[in-house]
């Protein structure tokens, strides 16, 4: 789910940034720092979306280096996976155990436990791509699938999560062929 | 029961449904059954329809609740003997017409009573959920339409299934998202075998419980059947903390002491509060434990709000049975753990596995593999199949062409240029390739990078001057040599192996090796690079193409304007090239000249756009003919009227008729003056790039040629689509070979390649089959240079020593590369070299008769052939094993008669020998492993004696006593095992052949090899190496 919200991250500048620009120089290694990042408990930071200038708080020199440390309050745009939230992925790999798909920066395996029972044993290795006994559904790098997050874990910078499709209407919305198919 | 007032509560069941006669609590189970049904016929998606409550034996009664007895009693337990219960009572229940309960159920606890909670799985009307038959033992819900059936079984055994962890992503279960990691903080204890939890979790139960809660009133709900009471009790901590259960399993194996403190923890995450309540006395502890968990605590936090409702969705796996004892071990110690598996998947990503699952998987592998006839190969890829390096200099053998003249600036545009002569490169050659890939710099590393680049390159252009392809433009360059004969090599085992990569370099440097090797097999020529620049160099020529029609019309219009001016006897205009070097200042002089023009205009400019408004088009063409006066007013040239006519009637006439139109239609007075600028002079903008640097359209030659002298002949304009359509013809045949490539990569290797950056271990230069194969490489052998890094991949044999499908390969450096800068790890030890031809790197093995890809392909044939031999039959062939049929394969190299009996000189170390390690040296162990029988000492039935160098004591009894024995290098074992044959010794062998006198052979041998044997003592025959060694360096120096 996406959301916005004012978070806070400090910077610290070293003596040469001081200057006209120094704001905008705040404001840039910040984007710099902070987008892309996964805070365990906002989710990923998909964009600043503003960094008010009035809520750059004057810096506090430090003692040892003669660097200065800013707080700055931005707000940002947030991806957070929540349990149970559904939501369309990209497949990007297929492998024996199940399938990697992506929202985004999130990344969400789905094992062949969490798959349709009738394709638990779809694997088809020559493909890469998971097959229902009924050949109709196939899933391979490329497709979108709706799925179902079941759990998710933060590691040091990241954040994955595993989803399922086993599950009503969940599975293969999009085969990758570009052809628009409205379920 | 927080939720309780949404609900409506049904009677119970009628009584014959639940027949608990064989369960413990006689009394009328059914009683203690509740039922609370959502009275709403529309649901939504997880809205909770129906809760099943079961008060736990003789809980509702006495009013009394063993709530501390049902949190210990293992998951697998309850569900075994619920299932027990409800099918018992459920005999003759058609069980096939089970409900569908997909993610229906989720349960809860609340005051010492089982609910489970049944959920709606998705929006819509009751009645579409589950219109199954009605079956005995079932739960009735009555809804405003209709009434539904649940079989109680289901619901039960759906709550109760545990998710088994058959496969963990870091540390989430890939099936039921619980994270597992939260248990590892309070579980430092439960690293013991997961197997016993099983068989003694029912007696330890009961010993446990009692220990625990033996000083509270909850005894009392313990009975003899209390194991059952605390099972049915159990369901209710499903919720969040499956894996905290599980690992009470493994707690409960441990000291009884301590279990105490674990078992608390494991029930705080749903229980805490009931602790508090019922014993108050523990609470401390607990929250002081709950503390301690780390990690994963936070994403528990985050279903705080939902938590009853959280965790593992029970599945409903009533037909799969999985054995309960598979995996109750922790991730964490999982690595530790043999139960568990690391495995690591396309795109690089490791999964942990369980026992189960991967015992399934390799089943499903080998039989696919077997049904195939395949069997799977993993490779190397440094020093195994090619040496690749990052040298620029290296760039010399990948080059096209060769700059002869003066090298400038743009020296990187091979070839293109046509003041530049260039030379096809002599050194060029088609198995050095070259691969780019994208660097992932930091800025100011990336400027240092740049730097040095650009300084070798200076460097070496000072040398030796050569076009390179291109300069490292935010790309990384690797070249490549491949190894002679690997396209044999894969053509010959590329339909009965299954090809995987197991590389210590980069990921991105392995995918970009198998799709290079891939070119090269389907026989492209041209890398990505190469590729891009044919591209490019396609595109150019189209603009060319296009402008040169453009200027072709143009002309013809020019000549057909001259022949309607022919009448008026105007010469044809000469030179137009000056045009824009005069034209500012011809604008003053074309006022003069407009005047008299523009009457004139007129009527050529309503020849051209009729239906213009005159007064515009002879705006426009009197701007035109402005641009145009100038150049013969610069030249001074005196022009009548009518050739001045002529001039602009050109100008007009470059004007494309829609761009007149426009000009004329946008009577703009202000922007017609730019305007026949731009439209004149399409070439305009174009000159002017000329001026400043012929040489980076240099491609655009003839034209350019044509412009200058386009007035003059016609024939002058060389036609472009010539080159064109080459150039395109190769693009699409480079196009047809990429694709060609692509393809053949994805099926030669699939997403089965492995690098160091998919693990973390292959830091420290380990590689485990086991990454690739979860069956353990019983079918799988491997290629590689180094033996070293599979050291601790073998689960059979001798520790420390490389497992038997290793098929240890010469390391291949290509000679010209040598001392160039290895891309990844650094090669094998190649024991066939002796000491000075390391130093001076004069090995043969440089040169084009390196066979081993030869020789692994031949061996991977016999063992294919081996492993499917016809004569097989079909136990025996399940049954074999690769690594068991490469040992016996070696062994029948040397133990074959003529039987091997080699003693070893020179080779030993001096400090190694007589020391007992588990470890056999490199090359005794190749010895036995091919057969051989290695003697310690001289003996009558030595036949070969392998020897670094000649002249040692033991070589020298050899010649004296045994005849017929042969003295040969190392390099004779090193082949042998490299191709698993039995090599010739006439190549290896030192002095000549034991046929011939032996004196003889010692004399000649001494002078070769500048020796002085009067200067050897008698030594023993133990430090005759080392020492020998030692004592001819010496000498040496003397000398």
């Amino acid at each position: 789910m996406f959301y916005v919200k004012t978070l806070e991250h400090e910077i610290e500048l070293e003596p040469i940034h001081f200057g006209q620009k120094l704001r905008a120089t705040i404001v840039r290694l910040l984007k710099e720092e902070v987008e892309g990042l996964a805070l365990a408990n906002y989710g990923f930071v998909v964009n600043v979306i503003e960094v008010p200038e009035e809520q750059i708080r004057s810096g506090i020199i430090e003692y040892d280096t003669g660097n200065v440390v800013f707080y700055v309050k931005y707000t940002a745009l947030l991806l957070r996976p929540f349990i149970n939230e559904v939501v369309d992925a990209t497949v990007a790999q297929c492998n024996e155990l199940g399938f990697f798909a992506y929202v985004g920066p999130l990344r969400i395996f789905v094992s062949k436990h969490s798959m349709p029972e009738d394709m638990f044993n779809g694997f088809d290795g020559e493909r890469d791509s998971w097959v229902s006994d009924d050949k109709e559904v196939v899933i391979s790098s490329g497709c979108g699938v709706r799925l179902k997050i079941k759990g998710r874990t933060v590691e040091q910078g990241n954040i994955t999560a595993i989803g399922t499709i086993k599950d009503n209407y969940l599975g293969l919305i999009d085969d990758g062929s570009g052809e628009t198919d409205i379920i | 029961m927080s939720d309780e007032g949404n609900l409506i509560k049904l009677p119970a069941p009628p009584s014959t449904q639940l027949d608990a006669s064989q369960s413990p609590p006689p009394s009328s189970l059914d009683a203690h059954i509740k039922w609370v049904v959502d009275s709403g016929s529309i649901v939504q998606q997880g809205e909770k329809i129906a809760r099943l409550s079961y008060y736990p034996h003789g809980t509702l009664q006495s009013g009394l609740v063993s709530k501390a007895d049902s949190a210990l009693a293992p998951r697998s337990t309850i569900r075994a003997r619920m299932k027990k219960r409800w099918v018992s009572g459920n005999e003759g229940a058609d069980r096939s017409n089970t409900p569908k309960f997909d993610s229906a159920i989720r349960s809860g606890e609340e005051n010492n009573v089982i609910s489970i909670d049944v959920r709606s799985p998705f929006s819509g009307f009751l009645h579409v959920l589950y219109n199954s038959d009605i079956i005995n033992n079932a739960i009735q819900i009555n809804t405003n339409q209709q009434p539904y059936h649940y079989a109680t079984e289901d619901i039960i055994l759906a709550a109760v299934e545990t998710c088994q962890h058959p496969a963990l992503v870091g540390s989430l279960c890939a099936v039921c998202g619980t994270d597992t990691r939260a248990s590892t903080t309070d579980l430092t204890l439960s690293d013991d075998d997961s197997d016993k939890a099983t068989k003694l979790e029912q007696q330890q139960n009961r010993k446990i419980l009692r220990r625990e809660h033996g000083d509270s009133r909850l005894k009392k709900g313990f009975d003899g059947n209390g194991s059952e009471t605390k099972s049915d009790t159990e369901s209710n901590t499903c919720a969040v903390d499956n894996s905290l259960i599980n690992q009470t399993n493994g707690n409960q194996n441990n000291a009884a002491s301590k279990l105490n403190d674990s078992d608390s923890t494991c029930e705080m995450k749903t229980q805490t509060k009931h602790y508090v309540k019922t014993v108050p006395s523990n609470s401390s502890t607990i929250r002081s434990l709950s503390s301690l968990l780390s990690g994963a605590r936070t994403t528990q936090e985050m279903q705080q709000p939902q938590r009853h409702y959280q965790g593992p969705l029970p599945r409903r796996n009533v037909n799969i049975e999985r054995p309960p004892t598979t995996n109750y071990s922790n991730p964490e110690s999982g690595s530790s753990d043999s139960k568990m598996t690391q495995m690591t998947v396309s795109g690089g990503v490791t999964l942990t596995i369980s026992e189960a699952e991967r015992k399934s998987i390799s089943e499903a592998d080998s039989k696919r593999l077997r049904q195939s006839k395949q069997l799977c190969l993993v490779l190397d890829l440094d020093h195994t199949l090619l040496h690749a390096t990052d040298d620029y200099r290296a760039g010399r053998f990948v080059a096209d062409e060769v700059i002869v003249d003066e090298v400038n600036e743009h020296a990187e545009y091979n070839g293109t240029k046509p003041q530049l002569q260039t030379k096809p490169n002599p050194q060029k050659r088609k198995d050095v390739r070259s691969i780019f890939f994208p660097l992932e710099l930091l800025p100011a590393q990336y400027q240092q990078y740049i730097q040095r680049q650009t300084q070798e390159q200076q460097q070496y252009f000072g040398q030796n001057r050569m076009s390179l392809p291109s300069t490292p433009d935010q790309k990384h360059r690797h070249f490549v040599k491949l190894r002679p004969h690997l396209k044999e090599f894969f053509d010959s085992i590329q339909s009965t192996y299954k090809l995987s990569v197991y590389t210590a370099g980069t990921r991105a440097y392995a995918e970009k090796i198998a799709v290079m090797i891939c070119r090269h097999l389907v026989g492209a020529s041209l890398d990505e690079d190469g590729l891009n620049d044919l591209r490019a160099k396609v595109r150019e020529k189209d603009d060319e193409l296009k402008r040169y029609r453009a200027r072709l019309e143009r002309r013809q219009q020019l000549k057909s304007a001259k022949d309607r001016n022919a009448t008026m006897g105007s010469n044809s205009p000469k030179t137009q090239g000056k045009t824009s070097k005069a034209k500012k200042k011809g604008v003053s002089f074309s006022l003069n000249s407009n005047a008299g023009s523009g009457q004139k205009l007129t009527t050529s400019s309503e020849d051209e756009n009729g239906d213009s408004p005159p007064n515009k088009a002879r705006k426009a063409q009197a701007l035109a003919a402005n641009e145009l006066a100038p150049s013969l007013d610069a030249e001074g040239t005196s022009k009548s009227d009518d050739e001045l006519l002529a001039q602009k009637i050109n100008g007009s006439l470059n004007v494309n008729p829609d761009q007149a139109e426009d000009e004329t239609l946008q009577s703009n007075p202000k922007r017609t003056v730019p305007q026949p600028e731009a439209t004149n002079g399409v070439q305009i903008p174009r000159k002017k790039r000329r001026v400043q640097s012929d040489s980076l359209i240099s491609l655009l030659a003839p034209p350019a040629k044509a412009e200058t002298g386009e007035s003059e002949e016609v024939e002058e304009l060389i036609d472009p689509s010539e080159e064109r359509d080459r150039l395109r013809k190769l693009l699409e045949e480079a196009e047809h070979l990429e694709v060609e490539a692509t393809t053949l990569r994805r099926k030669l290797f699939g997403s089965r390649i492995v690098s160091r950056t998919d693990v973390s271990d292959l830091g420290t230069d380990v590689k485990s089959l086991k990454r690739v194969f979860p069956c353990g490489g019983v079918m799988a052998a491997i290629v590689d240079d180094r033996e070293d890094v599979w050291a601790n991949a073998n689960d059979v044999g001798r520790p420390g020593e490389p497992p038997d499908n290793l098929l240890l390969v010469k390391p291949y450096h290509w000679k010209p590369f040598s001392g160039y800068r290895d891309v990844n790890n650094a090669s094998g030890v190649d024991l066939s070299k002796s000491e000075e031809e390391k130093g001076n790197n004069k090995g043969q093995d440089n040169e084009e008769n390196d066979v081993q890809l030869l020789w692994i392909a031949d061996i991977l044939k016999r063992l294919h052939e081996r492993f499917y031999a016809p004569s097989l039959s079909q136990e025996e062939r399940d049954q074999q094993t690769v690594p068991s049929l490469l040992r016996s394969m070696r062994q029948e190299i040397l133990s074959q008669s003529p039987r091997a009996n080699i003693v070893f000189s020179g080779v030993v170390p001096i400090n190694q020998q007589n020391v007992q390690t588990k470890v056999r040296l490199p090359l005794i162990r190749y010895a036995e492993e091919l057969g051989a029988t290695v003697l310690p000492d001289i003996t009558q039935d030595v036949t070969h004696v392998v020897a670094k160098r000649d002249n040692s004591d033991k070589i020298k009894r050899a010649r004296a006593e045994i005849p017929g024995c042969y003295i040969v290098s190392p390099s004779w074992l090193m082949e042998c095992y490299w191709s698993i044959s039995r090599r010739d010794v006439g190549p290896h062998h030192m002095g000549a052949m034991p046929e011939q006198k032996h004196k003889a052979e010692v004399a000649s041998n001494r002078i070769l090899l500048g020796e002085s044997e009067d200067e050897k003592s008698e030594e023993d025959d133990i430090d005759d190496d080392f020492a020998d060694d030692l004592e001819n360096e010496m000498m040496m120096v003397k000398d």
